[in-house]
Protein backbone atom coordinates (compact mmCIF):
# COMPACT_ATOMS: atom_id res chain seq x y z
CA UNK A 1 0.00 0.00 0.00
CA UNK A 2 2.55 2.49 -1.03
CA UNK A 3 1.87 5.42 -3.28
CA UNK A 4 1.12 5.15 -6.93
CA UNK A 5 -2.30 3.64 -6.49
CA UNK A 6 -5.03 5.22 -8.59
CA UNK A 7 -6.51 8.24 -6.89
CA UNK A 8 -9.93 6.72 -6.55
CA UNK A 9 -8.71 3.67 -4.70
CA UNK A 10 -7.40 5.87 -1.92
CA UNK A 11 -9.80 6.69 0.85
CA UNK A 12 -12.19 4.08 -0.41
CA UNK A 13 -12.69 1.15 1.95
CA UNK A 14 -13.08 -2.13 0.16
CA UNK A 15 -16.33 -2.55 -1.70
CA UNK A 16 -17.62 0.95 -1.25
CA UNK A 17 -17.37 1.94 -4.87
CA UNK A 18 -19.93 -0.64 -5.88
CA UNK A 19 -22.29 -0.16 -2.96
CA UNK A 20 -25.17 1.95 -4.30
CA UNK A 21 -26.49 -0.68 -6.73
CA UNK A 22 -26.26 -3.42 -4.09
CA UNK A 23 -28.17 -1.35 -1.60
CA UNK A 24 -31.04 -0.72 -3.99
CA UNK A 25 -31.41 -4.38 -4.82
CA UNK A 26 -31.56 -5.35 -1.16
CA UNK A 27 -34.15 -2.72 -0.32
CA UNK A 28 -36.36 -3.82 -3.20
CA UNK A 29 -36.20 -7.47 -2.24
CA UNK A 30 -37.22 -6.66 1.30
CA UNK A 31 -39.98 -4.32 0.14
CA UNK A 32 -41.89 -6.76 -2.07
CA UNK A 33 -44.21 -8.59 0.38
CA UNK A 34 -44.57 -5.53 2.58
CA UNK A 35 -48.31 -4.89 2.24
CA UNK A 36 -49.62 -8.48 2.37
CA UNK A 37 -50.38 -8.53 6.10
CA UNK A 38 -51.83 -5.03 6.09
CA UNK A 39 -54.11 -5.97 3.22
CA UNK A 40 -55.32 -9.12 4.98
CA UNK A 41 -55.95 -7.10 8.12
CA UNK A 42 -58.09 -4.46 6.38
CA UNK A 43 -60.12 -6.92 4.29
CA UNK A 44 -60.63 -9.12 7.35
CA UNK A 45 -61.74 -6.20 9.51
CA UNK A 46 -64.21 -4.89 6.92
CA UNK A 47 -65.62 -8.41 6.36
CA UNK A 48 -66.10 -8.81 10.08
CA UNK A 49 -67.99 -5.48 10.13
CA UNK A 50 -70.29 -6.60 7.30
CA UNK A 51 -70.96 -10.03 8.86
CA UNK A 52 -71.54 -8.58 12.33
CA UNK A 53 -74.01 -5.99 10.96
CA UNK A 54 -75.81 -8.68 8.92
CA UNK A 55 -76.18 -10.93 11.96
CA UNK A 56 -78.69 -8.49 13.50
CA UNK A 57 -77.12 -8.58 16.97
CA UNK A 58 -76.98 -4.77 16.96
CA UNK A 59 -79.68 -2.56 15.42
CA UNK A 60 -78.74 -0.92 12.08
CA UNK A 61 -79.06 2.50 13.76
CA UNK A 62 -75.92 1.63 15.76
CA UNK A 63 -74.01 -0.16 13.06
CA UNK A 64 -75.26 -0.18 9.46
CA UNK A 65 -74.04 -2.78 6.99
CA UNK A 66 -70.82 -1.92 5.18
CA UNK A 67 -72.53 -2.69 1.88
CA UNK A 68 -75.23 -0.07 2.59
CA UNK A 69 -72.55 2.46 3.50
CA UNK A 70 -70.65 1.80 0.29
CA UNK A 71 -73.82 2.12 -1.79
CA UNK A 72 -74.58 5.45 -0.11
CA UNK A 73 -71.03 6.59 -0.72
CA UNK A 74 -71.34 5.68 -4.37
CA UNK A 75 -74.62 7.61 -4.66
CA UNK A 76 -73.06 10.62 -2.95
CA UNK A 77 -70.16 10.54 -5.37
CA UNK A 78 -72.12 9.95 -8.55
CA UNK A 79 -74.77 12.58 -7.80
CA UNK A 80 -72.05 15.21 -7.40
CA UNK A 81 -73.51 16.17 -4.04
CA UNK A 82 -70.38 15.18 -2.17
CA UNK A 83 -68.12 17.06 -4.57
CA UNK A 84 -69.86 20.34 -3.89
CA UNK A 85 -69.41 19.97 -0.12
CA UNK A 86 -65.89 18.59 -0.47
CA UNK A 87 -65.03 21.65 -2.52
CA UNK A 88 -66.38 24.00 0.17
CA UNK A 89 -64.40 22.19 2.88
CA UNK A 90 -61.38 22.06 0.58
CA UNK A 91 -61.42 25.82 0.03
CA UNK A 92 -61.67 26.42 3.77
CA UNK A 93 -58.89 23.96 4.49
CA UNK A 94 -56.65 25.07 1.63
CA UNK A 95 -56.98 28.77 2.39
CA UNK A 96 -56.45 28.32 6.11
CA UNK A 97 -53.50 25.94 5.73
CA UNK A 98 -51.77 28.13 3.15
CA UNK A 99 -52.00 31.11 5.48
CA UNK A 100 -50.82 28.94 8.40
CA UNK A 101 -47.85 27.73 6.34
CA UNK A 102 -46.76 31.21 5.30
CA UNK A 103 -47.24 32.87 8.69
CA UNK A 104 -45.98 29.81 10.61
CA UNK A 105 -42.76 29.49 8.63
CA UNK A 106 -42.01 33.23 8.51
CA UNK A 107 -42.73 33.89 12.19
CA UNK A 108 -41.10 30.56 13.15
CA UNK A 109 -37.91 31.56 11.36
CA UNK A 110 -38.04 34.93 13.11
CA UNK A 111 -38.45 33.34 16.51
CA UNK A 112 -35.77 30.76 15.81
CA UNK A 113 -33.23 33.26 14.51
CA UNK A 114 -33.75 36.16 16.91
CA UNK A 115 -34.02 35.72 20.63
CA UNK A 116 -35.64 39.16 20.83
CA UNK A 117 -38.51 38.18 18.56
CA UNK A 118 -38.73 34.91 20.45
CA UNK A 119 -39.06 36.69 23.79
CA UNK A 120 -41.68 39.05 22.41
CA UNK A 121 -43.89 36.26 21.15
CA UNK A 122 -43.12 33.14 23.12
CA UNK A 123 -45.73 33.52 25.88
CA UNK A 124 -48.50 34.34 23.43
CA UNK A 125 -47.57 31.41 21.25
CA UNK A 126 -47.26 28.93 24.10
CA UNK A 127 -50.54 29.99 25.67
CA UNK A 128 -52.44 29.89 22.39
CA UNK A 129 -50.85 26.58 21.42
CA UNK A 130 -51.97 25.05 24.71
CA UNK A 131 -55.55 26.28 24.33
CA UNK A 132 -57.91 23.86 22.53
CA UNK A 133 -58.47 25.68 19.24
CA UNK A 134 -62.10 24.59 19.13
CA UNK A 135 -62.79 26.93 22.04
CA UNK A 136 -62.37 29.77 19.54
CA UNK A 137 -65.01 28.40 17.17
CA UNK A 138 -68.03 30.23 18.65
CA UNK A 139 -66.04 33.46 18.75
CA UNK A 140 -64.90 33.08 15.16
CA UNK A 141 -68.44 32.45 14.01
CA UNK A 142 -69.56 35.69 15.65
CA UNK A 143 -66.65 37.57 14.11
CA UNK A 144 -66.59 36.04 10.64
CA UNK A 145 -70.08 34.61 10.17
CA UNK A 146 -71.15 31.08 9.30
CA UNK A 147 -69.64 31.16 5.81
CA UNK A 148 -66.30 29.85 4.61
CA UNK A 149 -64.28 32.59 6.32
CA UNK A 150 -64.81 31.52 9.93
CA UNK A 151 -63.70 27.96 9.12
CA UNK A 152 -60.73 29.24 7.19
CA UNK A 153 -59.62 31.18 10.24
CA UNK A 154 -60.21 28.14 12.45
CA UNK A 155 -58.01 26.00 10.18
CA UNK A 156 -55.44 28.78 10.22
CA UNK A 157 -55.18 28.95 14.00
CA UNK A 158 -55.32 25.14 14.28
CA UNK A 159 -52.47 24.59 11.84
CA UNK A 160 -50.40 27.66 12.68
CA UNK A 161 -48.83 26.77 16.03
CA UNK A 162 -47.43 23.33 15.28
CA UNK A 163 -45.85 24.71 12.09
CA UNK A 164 -44.57 27.83 13.82
CA UNK A 165 -43.10 26.03 16.82
CA UNK A 166 -41.32 23.31 14.91
CA UNK A 167 -39.94 25.79 12.36
CA UNK A 168 -38.54 27.85 15.24
CA UNK A 169 -36.88 24.83 16.85
CA UNK A 170 -35.56 23.71 13.46
CA UNK A 171 -33.88 27.08 12.94
CA UNK A 172 -32.63 27.12 16.53
CA UNK A 173 -30.95 23.71 16.25
CA UNK A 174 -28.77 24.66 13.26
CA UNK A 175 -25.39 23.05 13.76
CA UNK A 176 -22.87 25.47 15.28
CA UNK A 177 -20.11 23.67 13.42
CA UNK A 178 -21.75 24.33 10.05
CA UNK A 179 -22.26 27.98 10.94
CA UNK A 180 -18.61 28.28 11.94
CA UNK A 181 -17.66 26.72 8.62
CA UNK A 182 -19.86 29.27 6.82
CA UNK A 183 -18.25 32.06 8.84
CA UNK A 184 -14.80 30.77 7.95
CA UNK A 185 -15.66 30.92 4.25
CA UNK A 186 -17.23 34.38 4.70
CA UNK A 187 -20.61 33.18 3.45
CA UNK A 188 -22.96 36.20 3.55
CA UNK A 189 -25.79 36.17 6.11
CA UNK A 190 -28.59 35.76 3.62
CA UNK A 191 -26.86 32.86 1.93
CA UNK A 192 -26.17 31.18 5.27
CA UNK A 193 -29.90 31.30 5.70
CA UNK A 194 -30.76 29.93 2.31
CA UNK A 195 -28.03 27.30 2.09
CA UNK A 196 -27.61 26.17 5.70
CA UNK A 197 -30.26 27.24 8.17
CA UNK A 198 -33.36 26.63 6.05
CA UNK A 199 -32.39 23.25 4.59
CA UNK A 200 -31.46 22.11 8.08
CA UNK A 201 -34.86 23.18 9.35
CA UNK A 202 -36.84 21.46 6.58
CA UNK A 203 -37.38 18.15 8.43
CA UNK A 204 -38.68 20.11 11.42
CA UNK A 205 -40.94 22.26 9.25
CA UNK A 206 -42.44 19.20 7.57
CA UNK A 207 -43.07 17.51 10.90
CA UNK A 208 -44.88 20.67 11.93
CA UNK A 209 -46.88 20.67 8.69
CA UNK A 210 -47.95 17.06 9.28
CA UNK A 211 -49.18 17.94 12.74
CA UNK A 212 -50.79 21.11 11.42
CA UNK A 213 -52.68 19.16 8.74
CA UNK A 214 -54.17 16.81 11.32
CA UNK A 215 -55.16 19.68 13.60
CA UNK A 216 -56.58 21.61 10.64
CA UNK A 217 -58.77 18.66 9.66
CA UNK A 218 -60.19 18.47 13.17
CA UNK A 219 -60.77 22.22 13.05
CA UNK A 220 -62.69 22.07 9.82
CA UNK A 221 -64.99 19.20 10.78
CA UNK A 222 -65.83 20.59 14.20
CA UNK A 223 -66.15 24.14 12.89
CA UNK A 224 -68.60 23.06 10.22
CA UNK A 225 -70.54 20.96 12.69
CA UNK A 226 -70.98 23.94 14.96
CA UNK A 227 -72.23 26.41 12.39
CA UNK A 228 -72.18 26.39 8.62
CA UNK A 229 -74.28 25.97 5.51
CA UNK A 230 -72.12 23.52 3.60
CA UNK A 231 -69.08 21.25 3.84
CA UNK A 232 -68.33 17.73 5.05
CA UNK A 233 -68.75 18.67 8.72
CA UNK A 234 -72.13 20.23 7.92
CA UNK A 235 -73.20 17.03 6.09
CA UNK A 236 -72.05 15.00 9.07
CA UNK A 237 -74.02 17.05 11.54
CA UNK A 238 -77.04 16.99 9.22
CA UNK A 239 -76.89 13.20 8.91
CA UNK A 240 -76.62 12.80 12.67
CA UNK A 241 -79.62 15.05 13.24
CA UNK A 242 -81.72 12.86 10.92
CA UNK A 243 -80.35 9.59 12.38
CA UNK A 244 -78.93 8.72 8.96
CA UNK A 245 -76.23 6.39 10.28
CA UNK A 246 -75.42 5.03 6.84
CA UNK A 247 -74.56 8.57 5.76
CA UNK A 248 -72.51 9.23 8.91
CA UNK A 249 -70.37 6.17 8.21
CA UNK A 250 -70.02 7.09 4.53
CA UNK A 251 -68.76 10.55 5.52
CA UNK A 252 -66.34 9.12 8.07
CA UNK A 253 -64.88 6.99 5.31
CA UNK A 254 -64.52 10.10 3.13
CA UNK A 255 -62.76 11.95 5.96
CA UNK A 256 -60.47 8.98 6.60
CA UNK A 257 -59.54 8.93 2.91
CA UNK A 258 -58.85 12.68 2.91
CA UNK A 259 -56.77 12.42 6.09
CA UNK A 260 -54.73 9.51 4.76
CA UNK A 261 -54.11 11.27 1.42
CA UNK A 262 -52.95 14.46 3.10
CA UNK A 263 -50.58 12.75 5.51
CA UNK A 264 -49.26 10.61 2.65
CA UNK A 265 -48.61 13.80 0.73
CA UNK A 266 -46.76 15.24 3.72
CA UNK A 267 -44.68 12.07 4.01
CA UNK A 268 -43.88 12.18 0.34
CA UNK A 269 -42.76 15.78 0.74
CA UNK A 270 -40.63 14.75 3.69
CA UNK A 271 -38.92 12.09 1.66
CA UNK A 272 -38.44 14.39 -1.31
CA UNK A 273 -36.76 17.11 0.73
CA UNK A 274 -34.82 14.61 2.77
CA UNK A 275 -33.45 12.57 -0.10
CA UNK A 276 -29.96 13.24 1.22
CA UNK A 277 -30.79 11.23 4.33
CA UNK A 278 -31.44 8.09 2.30
CA UNK A 279 -29.04 5.10 2.29
CA UNK B 1 14.54 28.62 19.05
CA UNK B 2 12.77 30.28 16.15
CA UNK B 3 13.62 33.86 17.01
CA UNK B 4 17.31 33.67 16.31
CA UNK B 5 16.80 32.42 12.77
CA UNK B 6 17.62 34.99 10.12
CA UNK B 7 14.75 36.34 8.05
CA UNK B 8 14.31 34.27 4.91
CA UNK B 9 14.22 35.98 1.50
CA UNK B 10 10.84 34.46 0.77
CA UNK B 11 7.85 36.50 1.90
CA UNK B 12 6.41 35.64 5.27
CA UNK B 13 2.88 34.50 4.53
CA UNK B 14 1.83 33.94 8.10
CA UNK B 15 3.20 35.80 11.09
CA UNK B 16 2.10 35.01 14.62
CA UNK B 17 3.65 37.46 17.07
CA UNK B 18 3.52 37.14 20.89
CA UNK B 19 -0.01 35.83 20.66
CA UNK B 20 -2.14 35.11 23.70
CA UNK B 21 -5.49 33.41 23.22
CA UNK B 22 -7.97 33.07 26.04
CA UNK B 23 -11.46 31.67 26.05
CA UNK B 24 -14.11 31.10 28.62
CA UNK B 25 -15.30 27.64 29.52
CA UNK B 26 -17.88 26.98 32.22
CA UNK B 27 -17.15 30.35 33.83
CA UNK B 28 -13.37 29.87 33.88
CA UNK B 29 -10.99 31.89 31.77
CA UNK B 30 -8.70 29.40 30.06
CA UNK B 31 -5.43 30.52 28.50
CA UNK B 32 -5.11 28.28 25.47
CA UNK B 33 -2.07 29.88 23.89
CA UNK B 34 0.47 32.16 25.54
CA UNK B 35 3.33 34.18 24.11
CA UNK B 36 3.38 32.23 20.89
CA UNK B 37 5.42 33.48 17.94
CA UNK B 38 5.95 31.72 14.66
CA UNK B 39 6.05 32.45 10.98
CA UNK B 40 5.40 30.56 7.78
CA UNK B 41 7.06 31.46 4.52
CA UNK B 42 5.41 31.58 1.13
CA UNK B 43 4.93 28.08 -0.24
CA UNK B 44 6.04 26.43 2.97
CA UNK B 45 4.24 23.46 4.49
CA UNK B 46 4.35 23.74 8.27
CA UNK B 47 2.99 21.16 10.68
CA UNK B 48 2.10 22.02 14.26
CA UNK B 49 2.18 19.13 16.70
CA UNK B 50 1.47 18.82 20.37
CA UNK B 51 -0.73 16.89 22.72
CA UNK B 52 -4.46 17.29 22.72
CA UNK B 53 -5.36 20.45 24.56
CA UNK B 54 -2.15 22.24 23.71
CA UNK B 55 -4.08 24.89 21.85
CA UNK B 56 -3.00 23.95 18.35
CA UNK B 57 -6.53 23.91 16.93
CA UNK B 58 -7.23 27.16 18.77
CA UNK B 59 -4.16 28.67 17.15
CA UNK B 60 -5.38 27.59 13.72
CA UNK B 61 -8.80 29.12 14.29
CA UNK B 62 -7.14 32.34 15.38
CA UNK B 63 -5.08 32.40 12.17
CA UNK B 64 -8.32 31.92 10.25
CA UNK B 65 -9.85 34.81 12.21
CA UNK B 66 -12.59 32.70 13.77
CA UNK B 67 -11.47 33.58 17.30
CA UNK B 68 -9.78 36.76 18.51
CA UNK B 69 -6.37 37.04 20.12
CA UNK B 70 -6.17 38.57 23.61
CA UNK B 71 -2.81 40.18 22.85
CA UNK B 72 -0.14 40.06 20.19
CA UNK B 73 -1.10 39.91 16.54
CA UNK B 74 -1.47 37.61 13.56
CA UNK B 75 -0.73 38.61 9.97
CA UNK B 76 -1.65 36.68 6.88
CA UNK B 77 -0.35 37.83 3.51
CA UNK B 78 0.75 41.12 5.04
CA UNK B 79 -2.62 41.94 6.60
CA UNK B 80 -3.68 41.90 10.22
CA UNK B 81 -6.19 39.10 10.84
CA UNK B 82 -9.40 40.28 12.48
CA UNK B 83 -11.88 37.95 10.83
CA UNK B 84 -12.06 35.22 8.19
CA UNK B 85 -11.29 36.34 4.68
CA UNK B 86 -10.50 35.20 1.15
CA UNK B 87 -6.76 34.78 1.79
CA UNK B 88 -7.40 31.80 4.06
CA UNK B 89 -9.29 28.55 3.73
CA UNK B 90 -9.82 25.95 6.43
CA UNK B 91 -10.02 22.18 6.16
CA UNK B 92 -11.97 21.07 9.21
CA UNK B 93 -11.34 17.97 11.24
CA UNK B 94 -14.97 16.86 11.21
CA UNK B 95 -15.83 17.44 7.57
CA UNK B 96 -18.59 19.98 8.12
CA UNK B 97 -20.14 19.23 4.79
CA UNK B 98 -23.74 20.21 4.12
CA UNK B 99 -25.57 16.86 4.19
CA UNK B 100 -28.27 18.15 1.83
CA UNK B 101 -25.80 19.17 -0.85
CA UNK B 102 -23.98 16.89 -3.25
CA UNK B 103 -20.21 16.69 -3.40
CA UNK B 104 -20.23 19.25 -6.21
CA UNK B 105 -22.71 21.47 -4.37
CA UNK B 106 -20.57 21.46 -1.23
CA UNK B 107 -17.47 22.47 -3.16
CA UNK B 108 -19.45 25.23 -4.92
CA UNK B 109 -20.57 26.75 -1.61
CA UNK B 110 -17.59 29.06 -0.93
CA UNK B 111 -17.66 30.28 -4.54
CA UNK B 112 -21.38 31.03 -4.32
CA UNK B 113 -20.63 32.88 -1.11
CA UNK B 114 -18.30 35.14 -3.06
CA UNK B 115 -20.83 35.82 -5.75
CA UNK B 116 -19.08 33.77 -8.43
CA UNK B 117 -21.67 33.11 -11.20
CA UNK B 118 -23.27 29.65 -10.95
CA UNK B 119 -21.86 28.33 -14.22
CA UNK B 120 -18.32 29.42 -13.41
CA UNK B 121 -18.62 28.10 -9.85
CA UNK B 122 -19.77 24.75 -11.18
CA UNK B 123 -16.87 24.57 -13.60
CA UNK B 124 -14.27 25.47 -10.99
CA UNK B 125 -15.79 23.08 -8.45
CA UNK B 126 -15.84 20.28 -11.01
CA UNK B 127 -12.15 20.83 -11.70
CA UNK B 128 -11.49 20.38 -7.96
CA UNK B 129 -13.72 17.28 -7.84
CA UNK B 130 -11.46 15.79 -10.49
CA UNK B 131 -8.32 16.94 -8.75
CA UNK B 132 -9.25 15.10 -5.54
CA UNK B 133 -10.29 12.01 -7.49
CA UNK B 134 -14.04 12.08 -6.86
CA UNK B 135 -15.30 12.48 -10.43
CA UNK B 136 -17.63 9.49 -10.15
CA UNK B 137 -19.06 10.82 -6.89
CA UNK B 138 -19.73 14.42 -7.93
CA UNK B 139 -23.47 13.89 -7.49
CA UNK B 140 -23.26 11.76 -4.35
CA UNK B 141 -24.37 13.08 -0.97
CA UNK B 142 -21.87 13.20 1.92
CA UNK B 143 -23.51 10.36 3.85
CA UNK B 144 -22.95 8.10 0.85
CA UNK B 145 -19.20 8.68 1.12
CA UNK B 146 -16.56 7.07 3.31
CA UNK B 147 -14.69 9.21 5.83
CA UNK B 148 -11.69 9.51 3.52
CA UNK B 149 -13.84 10.63 0.61
CA UNK B 150 -15.60 13.19 2.81
CA UNK B 151 -12.24 14.67 3.73
CA UNK B 152 -11.35 14.90 0.05
CA UNK B 153 -14.48 17.01 -0.41
CA UNK B 154 -13.47 19.06 2.62
CA UNK B 155 -10.05 19.64 1.05
CA UNK B 156 -11.52 20.47 -2.35
CA UNK B 157 -13.90 22.98 -0.77
CA UNK B 158 -10.92 24.81 0.75
CA UNK B 159 -8.78 24.67 -2.40
CA UNK B 160 -11.53 25.84 -4.76
CA UNK B 161 -11.17 29.44 -3.54
CA UNK B 162 -7.44 29.47 -4.38
CA UNK B 163 -6.41 30.54 -0.87
CA UNK B 164 -3.08 32.18 -0.10
CA UNK B 165 -2.87 30.03 3.01
CA UNK B 166 -4.40 26.61 3.55
CA UNK B 167 -5.24 25.78 7.17
CA UNK B 168 -5.75 22.11 8.01
CA UNK B 169 -7.12 21.13 11.41
CA UNK B 170 -6.30 17.46 12.01
CA UNK B 171 -8.15 16.55 8.81
CA UNK B 172 -7.25 12.86 8.96
CA UNK B 173 -7.62 12.31 12.70
CA UNK B 174 -10.94 10.47 12.42
CA UNK B 175 -9.79 8.12 9.66
CA UNK B 176 -8.54 4.58 10.12
CA UNK B 177 -4.78 4.10 9.92
CA UNK B 178 -4.75 2.74 6.39
CA UNK B 179 -6.96 5.46 4.92
CA UNK B 180 -4.97 8.08 6.78
CA UNK B 181 -1.75 6.99 5.05
CA UNK B 182 -3.44 7.09 1.66
CA UNK B 183 -4.80 10.53 2.38
CA UNK B 184 -1.41 11.86 3.47
CA UNK B 185 0.04 10.76 0.15
CA UNK B 186 -2.97 12.17 -1.71
CA UNK B 187 -2.68 15.49 0.08
CA UNK B 188 0.98 15.78 -0.89
CA UNK B 189 0.25 14.84 -4.51
CA UNK B 190 -2.45 17.51 -4.68
CA UNK B 191 -0.34 20.03 -2.82
CA UNK B 192 2.69 19.49 -5.08
CA UNK B 193 0.89 21.11 -8.00
CA UNK B 194 0.87 24.67 -6.72
CA UNK B 195 2.47 24.34 -3.28
CA UNK B 196 0.13 26.68 -1.50
CA UNK B 197 1.35 27.83 1.91
CA UNK B 198 -0.06 25.32 4.40
CA UNK B 199 -0.39 25.10 8.18
CA UNK B 200 -1.29 21.58 9.23
CA UNK B 201 -2.27 20.81 12.82
CA UNK B 202 -1.98 17.20 13.96
CA UNK B 203 -1.06 15.03 16.90
CA UNK B 204 0.41 12.35 14.63
CA UNK B 205 4.14 12.93 14.57
CA UNK B 206 4.83 10.71 11.56
CA UNK B 207 2.12 12.56 9.66
CA UNK B 208 3.70 15.89 10.49
CA UNK B 209 7.19 14.78 9.38
CA UNK B 210 5.92 13.17 6.19
CA UNK B 211 3.97 16.23 5.10
CA UNK B 212 5.89 19.23 6.35
CA UNK B 213 8.95 21.29 5.58
CA UNK B 214 9.02 22.30 9.20
CA UNK B 215 7.45 20.75 12.30
CA UNK B 216 6.64 23.04 15.22
CA UNK B 217 6.25 21.41 18.60
CA UNK B 218 3.91 23.15 21.05
CA UNK B 219 3.97 22.62 24.78
CA UNK B 220 0.62 22.14 26.42
CA UNK B 221 -1.60 24.31 28.57
CA UNK B 222 -0.94 26.99 27.70
CA UNK B 223 0.45 26.38 24.23
CA UNK B 224 3.91 27.79 23.64
CA UNK B 225 6.35 27.07 20.89
CA UNK B 226 8.70 24.43 22.30
CA UNK B 227 10.95 23.78 19.38
CA UNK B 228 10.97 23.53 15.64
CA UNK B 229 12.42 20.86 13.39
CA UNK B 230 13.33 21.45 9.76
CA UNK B 231 12.45 18.31 7.81
CA UNK B 232 15.13 17.87 5.22
CA UNK B 233 13.51 15.14 3.14
CA UNK B 234 13.43 15.88 -0.59
CA UNK B 235 10.12 16.32 -2.39
CA UNK B 236 8.07 14.88 -3.94
CA UNK B 237 7.83 12.39 -1.08
CA UNK B 238 6.37 8.90 -1.15
CA UNK B 239 5.05 6.90 1.80
CA UNK B 240 8.09 4.60 1.63
CA UNK B 241 10.16 7.43 3.10
CA UNK B 242 8.50 6.69 6.43
CA UNK B 243 10.60 3.54 6.72
CA UNK B 244 13.97 5.24 6.23
CA UNK B 245 16.42 5.76 9.13
CA UNK B 246 16.35 9.51 8.52
CA UNK B 247 12.59 9.54 9.06
CA UNK B 248 12.91 7.51 12.25
CA UNK B 249 15.55 9.89 13.52
CA UNK B 250 13.14 12.78 13.08
CA UNK B 251 10.42 10.81 14.85
CA UNK B 252 12.70 10.03 17.79
CA UNK B 253 13.85 13.61 18.04
CA UNK B 254 10.32 15.01 18.09
CA UNK B 255 9.07 12.34 20.45
CA UNK B 256 11.81 13.14 22.90
CA UNK B 257 10.96 16.82 22.67
CA UNK B 258 7.35 16.13 23.54
CA UNK B 259 8.30 13.54 26.10
CA UNK B 260 10.76 15.82 27.85
CA UNK B 261 8.58 18.89 28.08
CA UNK B 262 5.04 17.80 27.37
CA UNK B 263 4.02 16.88 30.90
CA UNK B 264 1.77 13.83 31.10
CA UNK B 265 3.22 11.77 28.27
CA UNK B 266 3.70 8.76 30.48
CA UNK B 267 3.21 6.39 27.55
CA UNK B 268 5.58 8.15 25.20
CA UNK B 269 9.09 6.81 24.74
CA UNK B 270 11.63 9.33 25.92
CA UNK B 271 14.71 9.13 23.78
CA UNK B 272 17.67 11.40 23.23
CA UNK B 273 17.92 13.57 20.15
CA UNK B 274 19.77 11.35 17.73
CA UNK B 275 20.34 13.47 14.70
CA UNK B 276 21.43 16.99 15.31
CA UNK B 277 20.78 17.59 11.63
CA UNK B 278 17.14 17.07 12.35
CA UNK B 279 17.08 20.04 14.64
CA UNK B 280 17.01 23.52 13.25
Amino acid sequence: MTAGLPAEAAGLPAGLAGTPSNVTVLARRRGAPRFTLQFISVVGGLSAWQLFAMSGIVPPLFLPKLSDVLIDLWNLLSSGKLNQHLLASGIEFGGGMLAALIVGIVVGIGMGASSRIDKLLVWWVSALDATPRIAFAPLLIIWFGIGLESKMVLVFISGLFPILLSTASGVRTTSRELLEMAHSFSIPRLMQFRAIILPGAVPFIITGVRLGITRGLIGIVVGEMIASTQGIGWMLSNATDTFNMVRVFALIIVLAAVGVSLTTLARWLERRFDSWRAI
Amino acid sequence: MPDDRAVDDRAQKVIVQDVVIRYERAGFAVTAVEGLSLSVRDGEFVAVVGQSGCGKSTLLKAIDGLIPVASGYIEVDGRRVTRPGPAKAMVFQDGRLLPWRTVLGNIMLPLEGRGVPKAEARERAMALVERVGLTRFAKAFPNQLSGGMQQRVNLARALVVNPQVLLLDEPFAALDAQTREYMQQELLNIWERDRVTAVFVTHQIDEAIFLADRVLVLSSSPGRLRREFVIDIPRPRQLAVKRTPQFHAYEDAIWSEIGAFGGDTSGAPVQPVISSGAVA
